[in-house]
């Protein structure tokens, strides 16, 4: 309750000096990853001329992944039949469109550079595939199915329309598999012809903090030191609970 | 619903699905004396945790639960500490060996649909086995201990045994027979166990039933301590190569499996060999159907991380 009215109250404060600050402004600026993260909501909200609609990209660093594909063998059998490295594409990529937008087709999308036509563009594969496409498609399967690429319809709404602007706001939804890093928020302004009229551009940090944070370092900068403490520590566990028991249980 | 964030799996988890998962394993681990890896980490893999991070967390999480249970069938006489060392020798060994073999394989391409489907033929075999012979078993003398049917069989067996050097008395296990023996399974063991990327306790478990000979609770009991150096071995190998330990994840499931240790090993006390043994082929051969199911099966996605086997 407190953190949303906070957030309530950084919105307001944001939106009184909308238009000397920042073309647009989100809300948190860092996102945390603690003890219980499980995902987080961006706030984002801005004005445009009434006649513009908006589209909201949120984009992660470019990723090198290693992927293995299944295929049939022997007409019976589902097994691996190729191992491959991906790369040139962001590690998170949701498009947020407003309802006014929702209708557009991939291509129209692709048009004003947007869209999984757009990504596919900048897809990078080692070895090269048979059907490249196909490959694609299946790489948009899995990280849809993390919530990692998306394009969210009927998400950017409009308020205080007036004879000369809106405002617009977008709640983002981050996925819990949201990795740290710098992402970057882009601002589409559509014109009433599906034009772009400009774009405005600001990033957002996710950083794991706390405990989080400690294992993390804890596992990559002193990892032998890591695994033995995990080993001690899971002993511990196994004596502590074969001691309690010892007694005899009620069961 | 209360979710814990995972710092090296990169993902958040239902604590309750964690723990549940957790004590329902620890539960099978105490019964049957297997690390139930071959189970644990496929679940982990379908809650969204990459498959090098389930592996490596599941193995720290099985040192816990055979350290739980161990000490539970230590305290009932049930660990034959004398096999069980020359088993973990031979496992190691089989290990190392099993990793090259790995890379031959792989080398050779097909690697991954060989390790499946000597994983569907081991458990098929395995499981079909013990089935059937517990079931004959239950049959003919209620609650007896099963013995071997084939007189002459066991007779030329046994001869072997006698003639082989080194020859060693096990008294928890109740046998005699040559050190090289349990040495040499371990290898096997371990290098299946390395094929197939599992700790191997569900084929352990039937060669020292019935290759060992040896007493199904004392077999149960050995087998997790077995287990426990093993994993010990992989934890600190993973988390120091790989970085893929994630402690978190182990100690949630942890929570579940030392308790649901305690409580399978007083489960195991109460049930006789043969209906052991029936169970556990019954497990057994369902993992087999559903890896078999696996292969014959189109996935939803095709594309998948690449990583652990």
């Amino acid at each position: 309750m407190l953190k949303k009215i906070i957030i309530m109250f950084g919105l307001i404060l944001l939106n009184l000096n909308l238009s000397h600050a920042y073309a647009f402004l989100h809300v948190p600026k860092t996102i945390e990853i603690g003890t219980t993260f499980n995902g987080a909501t961006l706030h984002i909200s801005g004005e445009v001329p009434t006649g513009d609609n908006v589209i909201v990209e949120i984009l992660g660093t470019d990723k090198q992944e290693a992927f293995k594909l299944k295929g049939k063998v022997w007409g019976i059998f589902w097994m691996t039949v190729g191992h491959y490295e991906i790369k040139g594409l962001p590690s998170l990529y949701l498009v947020y469109l407003p309802k006014s937008l929702s209708h557009l087709s991939n291509d129209k999308l692709k048009n004003l550079n947007f869209g999984f036509e757009e990504v596919y563009s900048r897809f990078q594969i080692e070895p090269e595939p048979k059907d490249k496409r196909f490959i694609f498609n299946e790489f948009l399967k899995l990280k849809q199915k993390e919530k990692l690429y998306g394009i969210v319809h009927d998400s950017v709404t409009y308020s205080n329309i007036t004879s000369q602007k809106k405002k617009y706001h977008a709640e983002v939804m981050l996925p819990p598999k949201i990795m740290p890093g710098i992402y970057t928020i882009k601002i589409y302004k559509v014109s009433p012809q599906f034009k772009i009229d400009g774009v405005d551009t600001d990033n957002f940090k996710v950083k794991l903090v706390g405990f989080p944070a400690f294992i993390s370092k804890m596992a990559f900068e002193h990892s032998l030191w890591y695994g033995i403490l995990a080993v001690i520590i899971a002993i511990m566990a196994g004596v502590l609970m074969s001691a309690l028991f010892k007694g005899g249980g009620a069961h | 619903m209360l979710h814990m964030y995972l710092p090296i799996a990169g993902n958040s988890v239902n604590v309750l699905l964690i723990l549940g998962l957790g004590g329902v394993v620890g539960l099978l681990s105490g019964i049957f004396g297997v690390g139930g890896g071959f189970l644990m980490t496929p679940l982990l893999i379908m809650f969204g945790i990459p498959p090098t991070v389930a592996a490596a967390s599941d193995s720290n999480q099985i040192v816990g639960a055979s350290t739980s249970g161990t000490l539970a069938h230590y305290r009932l006489g049930n660990v034959d500490i004398k096999m069980g060392l020359l088993l973990l020798i031979g496992g190691i060994l089989g290990g190392d060996i099993g990793v090259h073999v790995i890379k031959v394989l792989r080398a050779m391409g097909n690697a991954d649909f060989l390790i499946s489907i000597t994983y569907v033929i081991m458990l098929g075999g395995v499981g079909g086995y013990m089935f059937v012979e517990s079931l004959q078993s239950l049959k003919g003398s209620r609650g007896g201990p099963s013995t071997p049917t084939h007189k002459t069989k066991e007779s030329a067996y046994a001869r072997m045994m006698k003639s082989l050097p080194f020859q060693t008395n096990f008294e928890k296990s109740g046998v005699t027979m040559s050190a090289l023996v349990p040495l040499g399974l371990g290898i096997f063991v371990g290098i299946l166990a390395a094929i197939m990327g599992v700790g191997g306790g569900f084929i352990m478990v039937p060669v020292m039933v019935y290759l060992l000979r040896m007493p199904m609770h004392v077999v149960v009991g050995t087998s997790l301590f077995q287990i426990l150096f093993t994993c010990i071995n992989v934890t600190i190998m993973q988390a120091y190569s790989n970085h893929t330990v994630d402690f978190v994840l182990a100690v949630l499931l942890l929570f579940g499996s030392t308790i649901g240790a305690q409580f399978g090993t007083k489960i195991s006390k109460k049930l006789k060999a043969d209906q052991l043994k029936i169970i556990l082929a019954s497990i057994v051969l369902l993992v087999m159907l559903k890896m078999l199911y696996g292969l014959l099966s189109k996935p939803d996605i095709l594309l998948s991380y690449a990583g652990g086997h």
